[in-house]
């Protein structure tokens, strides 16, 4: 596996700490907070991807997928 | 995009989202026009669904007393209005990656001793970009989480700072250890 451990376990921290994030919870309030929540959402799957990648070597995939998560 | 719209207060973050909302749809619609006009057959009922759900938005609008103005995203103003500027070149890279650029299929393969080439496999350059791979979502992960927190007034849980500061301190050491790969 080309990652080191210590970024390895940062990864895998962050994806179970970002799961805890929102889960649960009841958003009141305008719709537009449904598309708030959805983006949340898209980001916490998106990292769990990112992980998935680099625990299976595909590096440059993860990469890819860092755009999005930037932007978002 | 969430920082963004956790900084600001709760008519402007409405009209971002229906900004946004409406850029999809401009652009949704003109995919539906592209496919009809390549033979993709009468794309009435799509364009006629597109029509109602931009209605729909506007109608939102008009009662929460909101702008419809498309928001078209800047990356490098909104990274750098966020304190994330000194990643927006990160940013740029990943683009590479994407798009499939020859920088980024030149990772797929090295020198051998000899006059040859080898391509995959261990030959491609991967232990270069994992960490910066983990470290740069990372980043953007525990940024969403903070802006979330804000965004719903929720207490931010106390694990986010450390891990914050975590994630930052790796990325401060491979930044001073890094150049880009040949």
């Amino acid at each position: 596996m080309p990652l080191e451990s210590k970024y390895a376990e940062l990864v895998t921290d962050v994806s179970r700490f970002a799961g805890t994030v929102g889960g649960g919870e009841l958003v009141e309030g305008p719709r537009t907070n449904a598309e708030i929540m959805g983006l949340f959402d898209r980001c916490k799957s998106t990292f769990g991807a990112v992980r998935m990648l680099l625990h299976y070597d595909f590096v440059h995939e993860a990469v890819l997928l860092g755009r999005p998560l930037f932007t978002e | 995009m969430l920082a963004e719209l956790a900084s600001v207060d709760e008519d402007r973050r409405m009209e971002l989202v229906v900004g946004w909302t409406m850029d999809g749809i401009a652009d949704m619609r003109g995919v539906v026009l592209e496919a009809q006009s390549r033979g993709g057959g009468d794309a009435s009922e799509e364009l006629e669904g597109l029509g109602a759900r931009r209605a729909s938005v506007e109608r939102f609008a008009a009662e929460k007393g909101v702008g419809t103005r498309r928001w078209k995203l800047d990356e490098k103003k909104l990274a750098d209005e966020h304190g994330r500027g000194d990643e927006y070149i990160a940013f740029r890279l990943t683009h590479h990656f994407v798009h499939g650029s020859t920088m980024a299929v030149s990772q797929r393969y090295s020198k051998g001793d000899d006059d040859t080439v080898l391509v995959g496999g261990h030959a491609a350059a991967l232990e270069v970009w994992a960490p910066d791979a983990g470290l740069f979502g990372a980043i953007s992960l525990l940024h969403a989480c903070r802006a979330v927190c804000r965004t719903f007034e929720w207490p931010e849980p106390p694990e986010l700072a450390g891990l914050l500061a975590r994630t930052e301190q790796l990325a401060t050491e491979r930044r001073s250890a890094q150049r880009l790969p040949d």
